[in-house]
């Protein structure tokens, strides 16, 4: 697989970037190496499109099986009635275009009716171009790349499927001159990429459900609102829209780890006056109740967000927590918990969803956050790139314990190199210990326990 | 004096807003009769769509109708001919908002249709008849007259940064008794 060595240099103009990045086919370097990089910036980092995660989308099939660990439907090019063609820069959807669908049907054999494709505007915000875009950055992900031409099939029934994705597409020039100013955005970011920790702010809507001691679910509704520090989330339960089984905290964000969990314990506190039944469980982990995923959401801001740092993520916080999760909750994926799971926010940064709810215990709660923060300050510098492994991806999928330990705790002993992992010690060597310890939380445990929260105060 | 010479003043205003909203994909499949002699079916075309949206209650229905064209050829392949038949449909839309605070008589109900009436597949099933499979999908919307309360600043534009609260809706009063959260945290290790 053929790469492409761009020298690093921030002041680079279009022409200087497009000179090294195009070929002369006119298509874009299926992988792109940058050089001259500061010592500090880890490979990872330096490198766009991965060669092994380009390998793997060489033959249909790999790439059928790579996106299908991920839960994410593919199909060859017979039956759709609509074609999207998306350019995608990492996080961003930078050029959409689409087939007009036909508005007659004709029986087989005349089907290739005209391919020819629109640009669509980018302000178009339409609910099936948002799930469309939606799709394609998850499947470009998913094959471990960081750009690429996505094309996405819209099916009867309002189904999405990938028909194939292209990490070194034929480029016209409104394509290449997005794709070129991209890569120049990124280059220019690398630098500044890296910042202290508190320069992260950290926010947090972890869920859990409350279970009535005659197994049946108690509905979030019927004690707390939708809005406020704590609220119900928007799923709801049967018929009713109005019976929100889920509980969220919802603190204020802050850039001090441990500040946000006192606000997360006082959310809980605040829940215990609200429901002082006693024979109510609390329960949270990933998967309590077979229909209800739990999610431990966290919202970060001040750094920019790019692949790289979802998969730095990926790598150290969702492979890790495998080994301590209840082997219950592996059917929280691949529909929820799903490497890179990111949704932007309104305050300007994200919000990373891989993560099951981890309020089930305190330890992991503090370590998490303080991880996070560790993580999403310094990822520039952390090496790891397993995830581009398919069958690294298949274990994290399928809760495969014993395959990721070993990583896992390579892995950690990497972020404890980092100067910065110091500051949060007390909490990311219990985290550790905790991690590798070989126990697994248990998800049907009320977790007031844990938290010394009445009725089960000292 | 009048009562808006005191404290914090609002207002109840009447206002048009979204009052209730829903969607509703559907897939039909329309059963019709060919002429005889039918060899096959070359295609076919939805067109002439009309629709209006009425309100039922607190649930919302969209009626419409739009014609079939189906081109299909007979005796064997030696000759074609489109038919055209016309359909009518009604589909109910449940609502995923729905505010039941609307002055009365003023609610409208407006439709949109997010993919019109489209053709999947027609195919000839085994007792001759031809069967359209199509696909559709709507929008609702319910518009009325609704009131909102607003807090009433005094004063000009300038007083504003002041007067506006704080966006924490903290109902519950905190108070901890013998418990800090602060002493708590780094000794919770389960």
């Amino acid at each position: 697989m053929e790469s492409y060595d761009l020298i690093f240099d921030t002041t680079a103009n279009s022409r200087d970037v497009s000179d090294q990045v195009v070929t002369p086919e006119q298509t874009l370097a299926p992988s792109i190496h940058l050089e001259g990089t500061p010592s500090s910036i880890a490979t990872p980092m330096r490198v766009l499109n991965d060669e092994k995660a380009v390998a793997n989308t060489t033959s249909r099939e790999k790439m059928c099986e790579c996106l299908a660990v991920h839960g994410i439907k593919t199909t060859d090019k017979s039956n759709y009635l609509k074609q999207y063609l998306i350019c995608i820069f990492q996080t961003h959807v930078l050029l959409t275009y689409r087939t007009r669908s036909r508005k007659a049907w004709l029986a087989r054999g005349q089907k290739n009716a005209s391919n020819q494709v629109i640009r669509v505007a980018s302000e178009e915000q339409g609910r099936e171009v948002r799930r469309v875009r939606t799709l394609a950055i998850r499947a470009l992900y998913a094959l471990g790349l960081d750009y690429g031409l996505v094309r996405v099939a819209v099916q009867e029934g309002n189904q999405l499927a990938i028909m194939d994705v292209n990490p070194a597409p034929k480029l016209n020039k409104e394509m290449e001159s997005a794709y070129i100013q991209a890569v120049r955005e990124y280059v220019c970011q690398i630098p500044h990429a890296a910042v202290d920790l508190k320069r992260v702010t950290l926010g947090a809507d972890p869920e859990f459900m409350m279970r009535h001691s005659n197994g049946r679910l108690v509905m979030a509704s019927k004690y707390f609102p939708r809005r406020g520090r704590v609220g119900c989330d928007a799923i709801w339960h049967g018929q009713n829209r109005m019976k929100k089984p889920l509980v969220e905290l919802r603190p204020e964000p802050t850039t001090d780890p441990r500040e946000l969990v006192i606000r997360l314990y006082r959310g809980m506190m605040m829940a215990t006056r609200r429901v002082s039944e006693s024979n109510i469980q609390w329960l949270a982990g990933a998967l309590p109740h077979h229909q209800f995923p739990l999610g431990g959401h966290i919202h970060f801001s001040g750094i920019t967000l790019n692949f790289k740092l979802l998969r730095a993520l990926d790598h150290y916080l969702a492979l890790p927590m495998v080994l301590v999760e209840d082997r219950r909750g592996i059917g929280r994926r691949p529909k929820y918990g799903f490497l890179g799971d990111f949704r932007p926010q309104f305050h300007g940064g994200f919000e990373y969803r891989t993560l099951p709810s981890w309020l089930i215990s305190p330890t992991l709660s503090k370590g998490v956050l303080a991880a996070g923060q560790l993580i999403a300050a310094r990822y520039p510098e952390l090496t790891a790139t397993d995830l581009v492994d398919v069958s690294v991806q298949k274990a994290y999928y399928e809760g495969q314990k014993e395959e990721l330990q070993d990583r896992a705790v390579r892995l950690w002993e990497e972020l404890t190199l980092l100067p910065e992992y110091k500051t949060y010690k007390n909490y990311l060597d219990s985290l550790a210990s905790y991690l590798f310890s070989g126990t697994t939380w248990d998800e049907s445990k009320d977790f007031r326990i844990s938290w010394k929260l009445p009725p089960y105060r000292r | 004096m009048s009562i808006t010479d005191s404290g914090i003043q609002t207002r109840q205003i009447i206002t048009k807003a979204v009052t209730g909203k829903g969607r509703k994909f559907s897939q039909t499949t329309h059963s019709i009769q060919p002429p005889d002699n039918i060899s096959s079916i070359l295609g076919c075309w939805i067109i002439n769509h009309q629709y209006d949206a009425t309100r039922i209650g607190d649930a919302m229905e969209v009626t419409g109708s739009y014609d079939i064209n189906i081109w299909f050829s007979q005796n064997r392949n030696t000759k074609t001919e489109v038919s055209n038949q016309t359909v009518r449909y009604n589909v109910p839309v449940e609502l995923s908002y729905f505010d039941s605070n609307v002055r009365e008589g003023t609610a409208e109900v407006h439709a949109v249709a997010t993919q019109p009436p489209n053709c999947i597949e027609a195919t000839i099933s085994e007792n001759g008849t031809v069967l359209v499979r199509v696909e559709k999908e709507f929008y609702v919307e319910m518009v009325g007259e609704t009131k909102v309360n607003i807090l009433v600043a005094p004063g000009d534009g300038d007083d504003w940064a002041d007067k506006a609260g704080s966006d924490d809706y903290e109902t519950d009063d905190i108070d901890f008794e013998d418990l800090d959260p602060n002493m708590v945290i780094d000794d919770l290790d389960d």
